[in-house]
């Protein structure tokens, strides 16, 4: 999912195959106005925004810099400017030795309960960033929350503010340590075994090899997260907006949002200088990475079965229990108590006279229904979109041979520099700037589109690998063995490509139904989604109907990953007793030259 | 000094059996390859020598040292047993160069720099690498990775060298070239060597003594020479690339030497070789088919006595030679002729024909009623990165 650890690299096309694609296709052609269209143009539309008087499409407008200087020369941007990479910062460096270290305890060690951290660390990423900023704004509200409560109880006072640097870079770094633990443990699983085991043989103990070996070997996976998980934490909007702003802490994207909504008349022109000031911190971020590494990745899978012994590292395999324990407990356990419990409560923080009268609130409002039905479309739509729209793209850029046919694929990359609000608001001015689409603004058809267009980089991400894995000799053997070409590509392809398709419409569609960078610019009171209702809740001082609007999306988010489980569990169990069809795919790695 | 021993080795893996009552000397300074079709258990018995598998029965030394025996709780780690290991993946650090590879060993075993920069740069020079110290592994081709797998594991002057096929990833070219290598490497050393393979040429021309393994069981253990005119049983007669083993029955036996009559009744054949057996007893007849002699009945000279008249089916140009499936004595049976024969010239396929087996040439093995073992020279799937699509 970074530049770092992903393979870019572009099969050579055959002769034969050269000579009847290098025309260009009307598909390619329309592929790659569509990307331009889609994640080019509101990057571009940013900049132009930052040296304009009015947002683009609303008459007299004319090109200035005064909003441009003005913003640069405020020491208060800086002041955001400064707090961004310290609250990023110190996220990432704090979330990626936990993460790593909980890789490292699952894939090596035998430590007690290590099995619940992979379940528990998908259901973390499945979860929205806001609901973490939202339980834990209800845990440490003074002095009704449950962990300022017990805290109370237990000491006396009250040391833990959470609306402080300390709750905003502890809450960031819950939900940061799940997403990179996840894609670490790809890597950590992936490494040949046979490099730590070499280094046994040559005399180095366990410890000393994972130091030694295993760890610079995984460093490009590792430094690719980090930089990831900065660049995620610079356009992190939730956290700040929720912990920051009310101790007075301003971040680029707490900032960006309070230029372009909280204050009249909104400062657009600042908004997108502030904008392309994130947008520039992560194109340093991603050159220095690409300086330092270039696109090697030291992991390398031989397919060889890993019939390694775990680790036995004693008593201190307790340690890693305990951390266990504490992160599911913090990141899980307390606030989804705190959140059940307080959807029960009738007023939030008393604890008596616990009912259900707030779900039938919440249930009976006009916005809700509506609001439901939004996030189903978005889950459903969005997610399907940008799983295709992935397809389309790693298919093109694995499969054409025209010169072109890099371009989708490097206009999705340019998404990744615009993290989340800043992609709103370049959105807002795109599709602003086009007649047609204007009359969409505020409808929920824009909120969709836009965030089909965000959560493409992660589908992109999602299929890219799984198909570059598959060989283009199994369409020649499709083709050889007397299929058409339009076969060969739906029969061995297209159902080959089908399970990461699944998968990428899945992460997509749940990614969209959490989002609320992109709804809170870009929707209408009238057409919100489940976030964006239960922050606009919580703004208004129902706090326990923010959290059973809230218990409500994510019953829902449960039922559906439990149901994917169940089917993959089906699957799998009709897979193994049916055709070894799938199976067979795989014996080029199962079976490894080895004897036993 | 270091001479390798197993004793009683057990080995399983959920409820297949890999290793089964395995015992095993390889003597100080000897090379002894374990031979043996892909799951036997061969490459099962490397890694429990290097500490990389456990046992769970028996008892592993090297040299006077015990290093493991799950009975009496003694298992000592990898990095504890003094050995050097060649990698079938060569296993090379991608994140370090040619030197810091080979340098690995010396640093974890905490030798000075100054001795460090010697001791690595003459065993790259050892193995021609020399001029690549300061490049990265990944830019090396196969053969290039492979000698500074070779050097790495050799570098701290280990008590026992382990290679793990280490040439199944190589072109049948650089193979040889890099065998001959290997076997000089571990002349130079004067430790022990145990080498893992599949292929029964590798093992015959690189070893001092050959263990043919199937099924976790050790067939025959012997030096090249037995191993290849000796077999003990069908299993390694086949493996070990006799191209004819025929069914039989002892008819006669004396002064040492056995006659045989094949199934058909043909024969007798006599051969000096192999078991001996009371007549009556049933044996399998296992010839090469170099040695065999063809020839047609029509052609000048008499078939000679005792050859069996059979119909060619089919003849193949082998290079030099060629190579005739004949139907004999209610068998196929391969014979391998020069161009220019006993027939003066080549035979047709269709034609009648006689097979000779000459006195010796023909080895008698027990029948362990082996199902024809895998080709020895099975193909090597190299690893494609194919990562879990999840």
């Amino acid at each position: 999912m970074s530049t770092a650890t992903t393979d870019l690299r572009t099969p050579v096309g055959r002769p034969g195959v050269a000579r009847r694609q290098r025309r260009l296709s009307p598909g390619l052609i329309l592929l790659c106005l569509l990307s331009l269209g889609l994640f080019v143009w509101p990057v571009v539309m940013l900049a132009y925004g930052a040296f304009r008087t009015a947002p683009p499409g609303f008459g007299h407008a004319s090109w200035s810099t005064s909003g441009f200087t003005a913003a640069l020369s405020s020491s208060a941007v800086w002041h955001a400017f400064a707090n961004s990479l310290i609250l990023s910062g110190s996220t990432v460096l704090i979330s990626t030795a936990l993460a790593v270290y909980l890789a490292w305890t699952v894939t090596r060690t035998a430590t007690p309960l290590r099995r619940i951290v992979t379940p528990m660390a998908v259901l973390i990423f499945a979860i929205p960033p806001l609901f973490f900023a939202l339980s834990w704004a209800m845990l440490g509200e003074q002095p009704v929350g449950l962990v300022d409560k017990a805290l109370h109880a237990m000491f006396g006072v009250t040391p833990l503010n959470i609306q402080s640097w300390f709750g905003m870079i502890g809450v960031s770094v819950l939900g940061a340590t799940a997403a990179e633990y996840l894609l670490l443990l790809g890597p950590f699983l992936a490494l040949d075994p046979s490099f730590e085991e070499a280094s046994l043989v040559c005399g180095a103990s366990r410890l000393r090899s994972f130091f030694l070996i295993e760890l610079p070997a995984l460093a490009p996976s590792v430094l690719g997260v980090m930089i990831l998980g900065f660049v995620l934490g610079m356009g992190l909007l939730t956290v700040p907006l929720l912990l920051g702003e009310p101790a007075g802490i301003y971040v680029l994207p707490t900032a960006i949002y309070r230029d372009y909504q909280a204050v009249t008349p909104p400062d657009y022109a600042g908004a997108s200088t502030l904008a392309l000031l994130l947008v520039a911190m992560v194109l340093i971020l991603v050159a220095l990475q690409t300086r330092l590494l270039g696109r090697r990745s030291f992991t390398t899978v031989t397919g060889k079965s890993s019939r390694r012994e775990r680790l036995d590292i004693g008593r201190w395999k307790w340690l890693g229990t305990a951390v266990i324990v504490i992160y599911g407990l913090l990141a899980l356990v307390l606030p989804l108590g705190q959140f059940v419990l307080g959807s029960l409560e009738s007023y939030f923080g008393v604890y008596s006279h616990l009912s259900l009268n707030n779900y039938s609130t919440v249930l009976h409002a006009p916005g809700t229904s509506s609001a439901f039905e939004t996030t189903l479309l978005v889950a459903v739509v969005a997610g399907f979109s940008a799983a295709a729209l992935g397809v389309w793209v790693a298919l093109t850029a694995q499969r054409s041979t025209s010169r072109l046919r890099r371009l989708p694929d490097l206009s999705i990359w340019v998404l990744w520099a615009v993290p989340g609000i800043t992609l709103s608001l370049g959105l807002i001015w795109a599709y602003l700037s086009v007649p047609g689409l204007r009359s969409l603004y505020a409808t929920q058809w824009i909120v969709l589109l836009a965030l089909i267009v965000g959560t493409t980089p992660i589908a992109s991400r999602a299929v890219t690998g799984p198909i570059g894995q598959i060989s283009r000799e199994l369409e020649e053997a499709a083709r050889t063995a007397g299929a058409s070409g339009f076969r060969a590509t739906t029969g061995i392809l297209l159902r080959l490509i089908l399970p990461s398709f699944v998968v990428a419409w899945f992460i997509t569609g749940i990614v969209a139904s959490g989002n609320l960078d992109i709804p809170i610019l870009l929707a209408s009171p009238n057409n919100q989604t489940v976030p964006l209702l239960a922050y606009n809740q919580f703004n208004d001082g129902s706090l326990s109907q923010a959290a059973a609007t809230f218990c409500l999306l994510i019953g829902i988010v449960a039922a559906v990953l439990v149901l994917a489980a169940v089917m993959r569990f089906v699957l799998r169990l009709r897979a193994a007793g049916r055709s070894p069809a799938l199976p067979a795919l795989r014996l080029p790695v199962g079976l490894p030259g080895r004897s036993r | 000094m270091s001479a390798v021993e197993l004793a009683g080795l057990r080995k399983s893996y959920a409820d297949v059996t890999v290793l089964d009552d395995f015992s095993l000397r390889a003597n100080q300074g000897e090379l002894v390859t374990l031979l043996g079709p892909s799951g036997c258990g061969k490459t099962t018995t490397l890694r429990c020598i290097a500490g990389l598998e456990r046992a769970e029965r028996g008892e592993i030394r090297i040299g006077e040292r015990l290093v493991a025996c799950p009975e009496r709780r003694v298992f000592l780690p990898p990095n504890r047993r003094d050995i050097g290991m060649v990698f079938q993946s060569y296993a090379l650090w991608p994140h370090m160069t040619v030197f810091g590879n080979v340098a690995y060993p010396l640093r974890v075993r905490r030798r000075d720099r100054r001795e460090r920069q010697r001791a690595v740069m003459e065993i790259l020079a050892m193995v021609g690498m020399d001029s690549y110290a300061h490049r990265p592994v990944t830019e090396l081709s196969g053969g290039q990775q492979q000698r500074v797998a070779l050097a790495r594991a050799m570098v701290a002057r280990p008590a026992v060298l382990l290679f793990d096929e280490p040439l199944s990833n190589l072109d049948a070219k650089l193979r040889r070239s890099m065998r001959r290598e290997i076997r000089d490497a571990h002349d130079r050393s004067g430790g022990t060597s145990i080498y893992v393979t599949h292929d029964q040429e590798e093992a015959i021309t690189l070893s001092d003594r050959v263990v043919v393994i199937r099924g976790g069981k050790i067939q025959q253990v012997g030096t090249p020479k037995e191993i290849y005119t000796k077999p003990a049983t069908r299993f390694v007669a086949d493996f070990i690339g006799f191209e004819n083993l025929l069914t039989a029955t002892v008819s006669e036996a004396r002064d040492g030497s056995t006659a045989v009559k094949l199934m058909s009744g043909a024969g007798p054949v006599w051969t000096s070789k192999g078991i001996t057996r009371a007549p009556g007893t049933e044996v399998v007849l296992a010839a090469r088919a170099d040695e065999l002699e063809i020839g047609s009945p029509g052609s000048p000279g008499e078939a000679p006595a005792a050859a069996i008249p059979g119909v060619i089916r089919s003849r193949t140009y082998a290079g030099g030679r060629v190579e005739y499936l004949v139907e004999a004595a209610g068998a196929q049976v391969v014979v391998r002729a020069p161009e220019a024969g006993a027939a003066g010239s080549m035979l047709e396929a269709g034609s009648d024909a006689w097979v000779r087996f000459p006195v010796d040439a023909a080895v008698l093995v027990d029948d362990d009623n082996a199902e024809r073992a895998p080709q020895a020279a099975e193909q090597t799937v190299e690893s494609v990165p194919l990562q879990e699509a999840t």
